[in-house]
């Protein structure tokens, strides 16, 4: 089967939680990833 | 990698009314690419149709009363309580088991019931898994029993998804105006978030372990579609009046996003999995989505199983499954055969289902042990109850949530009394699943007849008060709802036409709950039609249909038109019924029956075939395709139709046999004549009173016929030659289990009585007609009345029986009849005894016969 690509963003979708294991982790990865980013950004103020 | 695998999907509650128009707008194609490549059908369910003694049944392939699970909820071993059912109550062995005996491995993953998970050969990720409490701030540790092997637990316990991490992005595709909630009122969210994120868990965790270890089998449930079903079928178009706008706008989208979602969850599955597996989509029964849904549940337990309808789906695709084919006559408890025959073993005869053979291409030998329960050795079962089990609040809750099960009382005793006549309860309708009528009446007795404990004004103080008030008791009630006793009580009797008891029955329902008046209605109404009240039966019927009309009302409708011999508006209730509830093969089989008589045999076969379609063990559907193909010339069809009928009987199909020997006779066309002698047969005279049929006994008498008589009349003016009667004749309809006396022998049976001959014989009928007017007036004479004043309601009687002698003659494969005219006899008494003779095939003393005509009696006879 050819590889489909996704766009993950932090909001997550259904396509991604179907996927199973790997979407669920994937997408907690970047929502992890953003809100480490914005706790910096606060910090930073 | 491994070949020749098996990936078992249970959608619980999916079902192909939904589905047919998501195939066809292209929303299901993961599903579709499935059947494109493989088989598809109805599934079956079972009675009750409850989830996890059903899911139970296709891991068992046994029914409940064989496999122990009989409801939601269990009693702890030590009777202190009652907690959600555990994999515990399981008495029989699972495919896994079998597969880990035999050294095959297998994944388990969301099973309903599995926890706790048995250490098979394999990875189990049990029931609890998913299982989280809603508050974030809450702790959600993987409690033990949950996940085999507990190694596994480090890779799985982060794949559960969490209620509060769900976002508007999973949450508008299914519910686009979800702004609009109200979310201090309505919790529609939450139940939303909860069921979609419990599904996601089990899917990761299948998803993991198809990826990352090694299997032969492999069993996901998912129970998303049958729990959105029962949070927003309600709000499914077309709009139910009482379903507020407002909130109709907003969810009505949120069952079919259920459905896509579970079809994208398929095509990753269907991914990993690979081309060399075996996969099998199926359900454990449908649900309704049209004008039977329910907005008030009654009050009693798992009432909402109510909305559960008879077939769910089947679809399978592999590498050894058909392409594109249609399959029929599943049942849950073929699954767990037909999975042991992929794998090359043999299977118990003590499985309630078989190997669905039909979905192969080329299928296995079948091979059997008598039971893989007498089979010592490790199967991977659970060998002593875990005391750190304990009941689990929130599965409990969430059963309560979902209307399964009232919230069990305070008082243990009284919970463990209730929940005990709950499953034994269930037994009961399992029993009657099965045809068990005795099994069932038995602890149907016994549960009416217990003495339980009453509720005291005590009991409604405060918050539990509350709570029984909401299911309905009140202060001097029986703590354990006797109502559901009573009612299958009823329709036991009903259908052992034991009218007395019925009735009983139905006035205590009525003393118990006036609520019950709608189906109390249908169940008078059905009483009255046993025992012959056909119009009082269309009176109630007709007052239960304007209250609200259902397809059973509709059913019974035809069935008092049909005994009316009023055909058409017979056939326009069944069709009726049918618009209301398309797939009930009860009424198809009816309304086969119907067109049979008025004679459109095509639309007779169609209808009988839909039928079999439909529910495959259903004898008479068979039998009556088999007389629709007869009177449409094919044979060949006709004959399988009636070896079906008799295969599926368990006692003999008299009808059946008789009518494959009569169509053996017609492909052969061995004997051309018109008639022959029987082996066996009993001559029946017949007609109406007064109508020549002593004569024509007492003509075959002379002939050298065997009479069978008790000639306890004597002959008197209106008979001087006798009347060759036999007493218990007079009580055929009540048994008829004397026939066989009269093998090889004569015997009056008046019209109106014909229909309670046995089909166990070969009957030759001679009907003797005569002019009505006459037959009237010859019996008002008898009786001392003046014979020129005619009472048309007798006539109009008359005729009814005429005609249905017509009708029955044509349906029982046994009879045989020809109408001899009691004139013709007078005027032509050579040809009639030779007509006569021809028909019975019995050399008989013709001249004999002829002298004992008397025209004088004609006279006599009141003319």
């Amino acid at each position: 089967m050819a590889k489909e690509k996704y766009t993950i963003n932090a909001r997550g979708s259904l396509g991604l939680l179907a996927l199973g294991d790997v979407g669920l982790e994937k997408w907690r990865k970047i929502k992890q990833a953003e809100l480490d980013k914005e706790k910096e950004k606060n910090e930073k103020k | 990698m491994k070949k020749n695998k098996v990936l078992l999907i249970g959608w619980d509650a999916a079902d192909w009314k939904l589905i047919g128009p998501l195939l066809a707008k292209g929303q299901m194609p993961a599903l579709k690419s499935l059947i494109d490549r493989g088989v598809y059908g109805n599934m079956s369910t079972m009675n009750p149709p409850y989830s996890p003694m059903l899911w139970s049944s296709v891991a068992t392939g046994k029914t409940p009363d064989k496999h122990g699970v009989l409801g939601f909820v269990e009693v702890l071993p030590d009777s202190s309580g009652v907690r959600p059912v555990t994999v515990n109550s399981r008495k029989a062995k699972a495919i896994w088991n079998i597969l880990h005996h035999e050294g095959f491995k297998s994944n388990v993953v969301g099973w309903w019931p599995s926890f706790p998970a048995e250490p098979i050969n394999g990875n189990i990720v049990s029931d609890k898994f998913q299982k989280v409490k809603p508050n974030p701030k809450e702790k959600n540790p993987i409690i033990k029993g949950t996940i085999h092997p507990e190694s596994k637990i480090k890779d799985l316990k982060d794949l559960r998804l969490f209620p509060w991490e769900i976002t508007e992005e999973h949450i508008l595709p299914m519910i686009p105006k979800a702004s609009k909630i109200d979310q201090e009122k309505d919790k529609g969210l939450e139940t939303f978030a909860k069921i979609l994120s419990e599904n996601t868990s089990v899917h990761a965790a299948a998803t993991k372990l198809m990826r990352t270890a090694e299997w032969d089998f492999m069993a996901v449930y998912y129970d998303l579609i049958d729990h959105f079903c029962h949070a927003f079928m309600k709000f499914y178009p077309p709009k139910l009046p009482g379903i507020p706008q407002e909130n109709f706008d907003i969810y009505n989208e949120a069952v079919i996003g259920a459905y896509r979602y579970q079809d994208m969850m398929l095509e990753r599955l269907i991914d990993l999995a690979g081309e060399d597996t075996t996969i099998i989509v199926m359900s454990d029964h449908g649900y309704e989505s049209g004008h039977r849904r329910i907005l008030k549940m009654p009050k009693y337990p798992a009432a909402p199983a109510l909305e559960h309808r008879q077939f769910g789906i089947f679809v399978a695709a592999g590498p050894n499954i058909k392409r594109n084919e249609k399959v029929f006559g599943l049942s849950l408890i073929d699954i767990a055969p037909t999975i042991l025959n992929i794998f090359d073993l043999p299977i118990g005869k003590d499985m309630d289902g078989n190997v669905a053979v039909d979905i192969f291409k080329t299928p296995n030998d079948l091979k059997f042990i008598d039971s893989w329960e007498a089979i010592e050795g490790d199967f991977a079962q659970h060998t002593t109850e875990d005391k750190d089990l304990l009941d689990d609040a929130a599965s409990m809750q969430q059963l309560i949530d979902l209307g399964y099960i009232e919230k069990p009382d305070d008082n243990k005793q009284i919970a463990v009394l209730k929940t005990s006549c709950d499953l034994e309860h269930n037994l009961a309708r399992v029993l009657l699943g099965k045809k068990d009528i005795v099994g069932a009446k038995e602890i149907l007795l016994k549960l009416k007849n217990d003495k339980y404990p009453l509720y005291t004004e005590s009991d409604f103080e405060g918050d539990k008060g509350k709570s029984l008030t909401n299911q309905g008791f009140k202060a001097g009630d029986s703590v354990v709802n006797v109502i559901p006793f009573y009612m299958d009580l009823l329709n036991i009797a009903l259908k052992e036409k034991d009218f007395e008891n019925a009735e009983g029955y139905l006035a205590k329902l009525r003393a118990l709950d006036r609520q019950f008046e709608l189906n109390t209605s249908l169940s008078e109404a059905r009483i009255m039609i046993g025992k012959g009240k056909y119009q009082k039966a269309l009176g109630l019927l007709e007052e239960a249909k304007k209250k609200r009309p259902n397809a059973q009302i509709w059913y019974q409708i035809g069935i008092a038109h049909k005994k009316l011999s009023d055909f058409n508006k017979a056939k326009d209730a069944f069709e009726n019924a049918l618009k209301l509830e398309m797939d009930s093969a009860k009424t198809h089989q009816a309304l086969a029956d119907l067109y049979l008589i008025l004679g459109d045999y095509e639309e007779a076969a169609v209808h009988a075939l839909t039928s079999v379609e439909l529910v495959k063990y259903f004898p008479e559907a068979h039998y009556t395709l088999g007389q629709a193909l007869e009177k449409l010339g094919d044979m060949g069809n006709a004959k399988n139709a009636f070896e079906m009928a008799a295969r599926l009987t368990p006692k003999t199909f008299h009808r059946a046999e008789k009518a494959i020997e009569n169509i053996q006779e017609k492909i052969k066309q061995v004997d051309k004549g018109e008639f022959k002698y029987r082996k066996d047969q009993i001559i029946v005279v017949s007609g109406l009173p007064r109508s020549g049929t002593s004569l024509m006994m007492q003509m075959l008498h002379n002939g050298g016929v065997s009479v069978l008589t008790d000639d306890n009349r004597k002959p008197d003016h209106s008979n001087p030659n006798g009347y060759f009667e036999y007493n218990p004749v007079m009580s055929l309809h009540k048994d008829n289990s004397w026939l066989h006396l009269a093998k090889d022998k004569s015997i009056k049976v008046v019209a109106p009585l014909l229909k309670f001959l046995s089909p166990k014989y070969r009957y030759k009928v001679i009907f003797m007609n005569r002019d009505l007017t006459e037959v009237v007036q010859s019996q008002q004479k008898m009786i001392g009345k003046d014979p020129n004043t005619l009472p048309i309601k007798l006539m109009d009687a008359y005729q009814s029986h005429l005609n249905q002698v017509e009708i029955w003659k044509e349906k029982e494969p046994g009879v045989e009849l020809i109408y001899v005219n009691y004139k013709d006899v007078l005027d032509n008494s050579e040809a009639m005894v030779e007509k006569v003779s021809n028909f019975t095939g019995v050399n008989m003393n013709k001249e004999a016969m002829i002298s004992s005509v008397d025209k004088s009696l004609y006279r006599t006879m009141g003319n």
